[in-house]
């Protein structure tokens, strides 16, 4: 978890600068003025664009690091930040025997129903996704909208926000 | 004062706590209100897959700050999937494209070996004229191709097209939805004579029964699939899901019963339904529907796989000759002979491919004849045949394909099949698409609420742009194509160009335009919003031909991705909100949206990228007489340009984008109040002096390209329109949309068709026929068949390249959830990248165990084309049975496209990513 924490500690940093980027003045015919870490690089390869840092042409060297999921189980996770306001929360705790969803079982609901939520300090089921006491049938796949994070650096820096 | 981090913090937090009941302090709610008061929200339409969600976009500062899904839409109703949350953050990846770049030398000039140098727009629209013009003359029309997209936005499409086949004269312009849906387009159009789905989503709350084919929809069309799960759950114990699949996954997890079946016997498994229906069940079939609404029809199945037509060309190496040589002929295993019976084969074991030229071309024949060749298919044959699962047992697996029969029959159910690139991406793709408008055709389950045979798009606009628009080789807009001359006449007519000016013969579709580049046929070629060089089959021979042969490719695209890596210039690209736009949906509704931001750097939109290279070219480059090939010269059109009142110095510019009727569309325009549009009026950026068009160029293209659909049935609403709802299903008639179509309760044009019954099928192509039996036509007459669909008789066939000794495994591929196609913008939003890091390779333990790996080891994937490295993983959301593994191809550092074959259907040609051989050991 500590580790996760390191990785986004920076990313919602960036919330904290709000002014717009400077304006780059252009002259046709010239090569630009730069804002950004790519063009400041008098030159590049193929290498130096992209995700991928080798070549195309082997695979040899090609592994990406390895990601680790956390193995707290539920109850034992940190509540992660919210991507922006009213993004949905990520899964903090290990889902391992909790998923598959069926259409007999759901496991995430048994903790994070309101009522049993505020009980045992889980993140409630907001009232948007309850139909009476019970979570929406179109709201019951819990794992197409919450999601695990790994602990793996980023591959490339997201600026949203900034 | 409250920071602007503090001001998103604290939002978050009471919305949140809004929701479920938690009183909120007075002085949060305070800052929290103060946040959300400088937000702008307005309606947008996810960027991803095909299902077409509505989403609210927050913008502050000129940034998108918050997403959330539009309750007001009618296809989501306030629901996101986890990559529809995050398109809040897809345009801010650190490395966002902001410079041209172009392969440059020393001195500055091109180099084809120069590494890449940030360039000014002016310079790059210059190079890539030259080089265009170098290879126009050289190969003429033929020798230039674009790269068009599902993810174009329907101006782009619309733009470009026009470019391309009014101003270039080429028909080399294919998209990545031909890798997507071009089965689904040629099972339409072979069937129904149109394109495009019947139905509309509103099917899942109006049927009992599903039938998922080859889909993953829980991942891939998550908010379809939450629509469905609501409607099971509703009521669990009437509403039956069953879902067909190669391997289990989370759709699985929600059905009644998965069958997984062995690749490519889902041609079988229908198969084995209609013979169920018509030797079992006479009494389900809907005889008044069959005789009045449709003909019995079957084509040929001597036609190849795809692959070369030259079995020894000189690029195959020597390891891809065994495969290669099956487009020539096929030595027949004893199951497939038996599906072939029909055929009468002199040699049982072999099957020369006599037809490959006319793979496409059908006849009709009678109902007795259609079946005598179903007979074959029972119960005991498919289930031999297709058991997919070795560790399940025959008993229980014929115990599920009888429940599937039999829900298909039950007349008291309502039936809807939803398939996706299981049956699209298939050797057989176009016969397995008509196999399932067979089965609902015979039991009159097709165009009425809640019944239908309902393909379910990929791209968020492969319906709106390639398939509407026509960004394919062979199309024009609104179904046309241009081989037809009456097609080229209206289309030149609309787009004010000389009679004469299309190329009436059609160009390359994506795999060849691959093909054409390592052959040196197609020396210049532009990629536009797609990866090809990451999305085309057997990727090794395509990125040595990008990079070691004489060629300029140039790419535009927002992140440097596989494609932008092989280029020779990359052009920065604004990316969805950064543009006004419109996307068409799998259930025919097309959606608009208005630009929010201002794309950073110098990135600009497409359109302004095609815009200003039309500049680039006057009518007497390109509208003198063209040789095209040694049988076609395409005439002289300058003489009656001349009499249109053009100049043979006028640009494309001039003539397809900046002409009297484009200017007349003013900017400002009340409906872009606000709002910025960066082709029409500038943008604070200024971008090397460009301060807008002065015109609506946006509006005006919509307005010409709605002129091929009115009247036509394809007819769409005016511009203005779509900025007021939440968009709207075409065909939209005197301002009102249709809900399902050809059915004459709801659609116009079913209305007007003036045949019997209460249906007509009224699409106009390939609506005369000849006569014939189950081998061949037998007579060279034709009949019209105006208003009736087709219930195609197809044949079971095994692909091209099945597991053997030396490549034991099958090998399918596909995406995952959270990461869309090749991953460019996914891939560089944290939250999306940590949730699935990489691809894995899924296999079954019992595998794992067979080839000594562990899960979390990384092992080498080997077919006969070439090798990836993917870590293992034997127990995630994606369960093969033993002998097939499934990698998804989003990640770049697993270059799975390197192993899989370019084997296509070879109707639609679309490509086979769902099976080839390869073999598995520790990396």
């Amino acid at each position: 978890m500590k580790k996760l924490n390191m990785i986004l500690i920076p990313i919602l940093l960036l919330f904290g600068c709000s002014e717009s980027e400077p304006v780059t003045e252009i002259v046709s015919g010239e090569l630009p003025t730069v804002h950004n870490s790519i063009a400041k690089a008098q030159s590049y390869g193929d290498e130096g664009l992209g995700i991928r840092k080798e070549t195309l042409f082997s695979e040899e060297g090609v592994e990406p690091p390895l990601a680790t999921f956390t193995v707290s189980p539920p109850g034992s996770g940190v509540v992660l930040d919210r991507a922006y306001l009213d993004a949905p929360p990520q899964i903090p705790h290990s889902v391992v025997g909790l998923l598959p969803i069926t259409k007999v079982s759901n496991a995430c609901s048994a903790c994070h129903v309101p009522e049993v939520a505020a009980a045992i300090k889980a993140t409630p089921i907001p009232a948007s996704h309850m139909r009476e006491s019970r979570v929406s049938n179109a709201r019951y796949n819990c794992s197409q909208c919450h999601v695990p994070q790994a602990d793996v650096a980023v591959l490339i820096e997201n600026n949203f926000g900034e | 004062m409250a920071t602007r981090r503090n001001f998103l913090k604290t939002a978050a937090a009471v919305s949140t706590a809004a929701t479920v009941g938690i009183p909120v302090p007075a002085s949060a709610q305070v800052i929290a209100s103060d946040a959300e008061s400088e937000w702008r929200w307005d309606k947008g339409v996810c960027r991803f897959c095909g299902t077409g969600c509505g989403i609210m976009l927050a913008t502050h500062n000129d940034k998108i700050v918050a997403v959330k899904g539009d309750a007001e839409n009618p296809v989501n109703r306030g629901i996101n999937c986890i990559k529809g949350y995050f398109n809040a953050k897809i345009m801010y990846g650190e490395d966002r494209l902001t410079d041209p770049l172009m392969r440059v030398d020393d001195l500055g000039r091109f180099s084809k070996e120069g590494k890449f140098k940030p360039v000014t727009w002016a310079r790059a629209f210059e190079e890539m004229a030259v080089q265009f013009k170098k290879y126009y003359s050289e190969l003429g029309p033929e020798g230039v191709a674009i790269f068009s997209s599902g993810q174009y936005t329907i101006p782009e499409g619309y733009a470009m097209s026009k470019l391309s086949k009014a101003g270039w004269r080429t028909n080399n312009i294919d998209p990545n939805a031909r890798h997507c849906m071009a089965s689904a387009v040629a099972g339409f159009i072979q069937t129904f004579g149109i394109d495009e789905p019947s139905g509309n989503y509103s099917d899942i709350e109006q049927t009992d029964t599903f039938a998922v084919w080859g889909s993953n929809m829980a991942e891939m069309h998550p908010i379809l699939w939450s629509r469905v799960t609501d409607r099971k759950l509703s009521n669990p114990g009437k509403v039956k899901v069953m879902v067909l699949s190669t391997f289990t996954h989370r759709t699985c997890d929600l059905a009644d019963e998965a069958l997984i079946f062995k690749p490519n016997t889902d041609l079988a498994l229908w198969n084995y339904i209609a013979r169920e229906i018509v030797y079992n069940h006479p009494e389900a079939i809907d005889r008044e529907f069959v005789d009045r609404h449709t003909i019995f029809s079957t084509g040929f199945a001597d036609i190849g796989y795809g692959l070369r037509p030259d079995v020894n060309h000189d690029r195959y190496s020597a390891a891809e000759k065994d495969t290669a040589a099956k487009q020539g002929v096929k030595n027949l295993t004893e199951d497939e002979a038996i599906g072939l019976a029909h055929l009468e084969l002199e040699d049982e074991r072999e099957l020369m491919m006599a037809h490959q030229g006319q793979a496409g071309a059908h006849w009709s024949i009678t109902y007795e004849q259609f079946k005598e060749a179903l007979e074959p298919y029972d119960l005991d044959y498919v289930a031999r045949i297709s058991k997919g699962d070795p560790d399940e047992s025959l008993d229980e697996y014929k115990r599920k394909l009888q429940l599937l029969a039999d829900l298909y029959i039950d007349q008291s159910r309502r039936m809807v099949s939803f398939w996706t690139m299981g049956m699209n991406q298939h050797t057989r793709g176009t016969w397995v698409n008509e196999q399932a408008y067979m089965v609902h055709l015979l039991l009159g389950k097709q165009a009425t609420p809640g019944n239908g045979a309902f393909s379910i798009t990929g791209q968020p606009s492969a319906c709106g742009t390639a398939r509407e628009v026509g960004t394919f080789s062979h199309r024009l807009p609104a179904d046309m194509v241009v081989a037809n001359p009456k097609h080229r006449q209206r289309s030149e007519e609309i787009w004010k160009v000389p009679e004469g000016t299309i190329n009436p013969k059609p160009g390359a579709h994506s795999v060849k335009i691959m093909r054409d580049l390592e052959d040196g046929s197609i020396k210049w070629a532009w990629v536009n919003v797609c990866n090809p060089w990451q999305n085309t089959a057997n990727a090794n021979h395509w990125i040595g031909s990008a990079r070691q042969m004489d060629n300029f490719i140039v790419c535009s695209d927002a992140y440097a991705g596989i494609s932008a890596k092989v280029a020779d210039l990359i052009l920065p690209s604004a990316m969805i909100f950064e543009k006004w736009g419109a996307y068409g949906n799998a259930e025919r509704r097309t959606q608009h949206w208005r630009q929010q931001v201002t794309a950073p750097g110098r990135a600009m939109p497409d359109l302004w990228q095609f815009a200003e290279f039309a500049k680039h070219f006057q009518l007497k480059d390109v509208w003198y007489e063209q040789k095209v090939n040694e049988n076609l010269t395409l005439p002289d059109v300058m003489t009656a340009a001349t009499r249109m009142g053009y100049k043979e110095t006028d640009t494309l510019y001039d003539v397809l984008f900046a002409n009297e009727e484009a200017r007349a569309f003013a900017w400002p325009d009340p409906i872009g109040e606000g709002f910025d549009n960066t082709e029409a009026g500038g943008d604070k950026r200024n971008v090397e002096g460009f301060d807008g068009y002065g015109f609506f160029l946006q509006k005006y293209l919509w307005e010409e390209y709605r002129q091929f659909g009115l009247n036509h049935a394809h007819d769409l609403a005016d511009f203005d329109t779509y900025h007021k709802v939440r968009g709207l299903k075409w065909p939209v008639v005197d301002g009102k949309e249709t809900e399902w179509r050809f059915n004459k309760a709801y659609d116009p044009y079913a209305r007007q068709a003036g045949n019997k019954g209460d249906f007509a099928f009224y699409g106009k192509a390939m609506k005369s026929l000849p006569k014939g039996d189950l081998k061949s036509p037998t007579s060279d007459k034709k009949f019209s068949l105006a208003n009736r669909a087709k219930i195609f008789f197809r044949p079971y066939m095994e692909p091209p390249e099945v597991p053997s000794e030396d490549y034991p495994v099958w090998l399918c591929t596909g995406r995952v959830l959270e990461h869309w196609h090749s991953g460019t913008m996914t891939m560089r939003v944290p939250e999306l990248h940590r949730a699935v890091p990489e691809a894995l390779c899924y296999m079954h333990p019992g595998d794992a165990e067979k080839y000594g790996l562990e899960s979390g080891q990384f092992a080498w994937l080997e077919s006969r084309r070439g090798k990836v490295k993917a870590r293992v993983e034997t127990a995630g959301r994606n369960r093969p049975p033993k002998g097939l593994v499934f990698v998804p191809w989003f990640d770049e550092r697993v270059f799975i496209n390197k192993v899989t074959l370019d084997a296509t259907c070879p109707i639609s040609k679309q490509t086979d990513y769902k099976k080839c051989a390869v073999k598995i050991y520790k990396a």
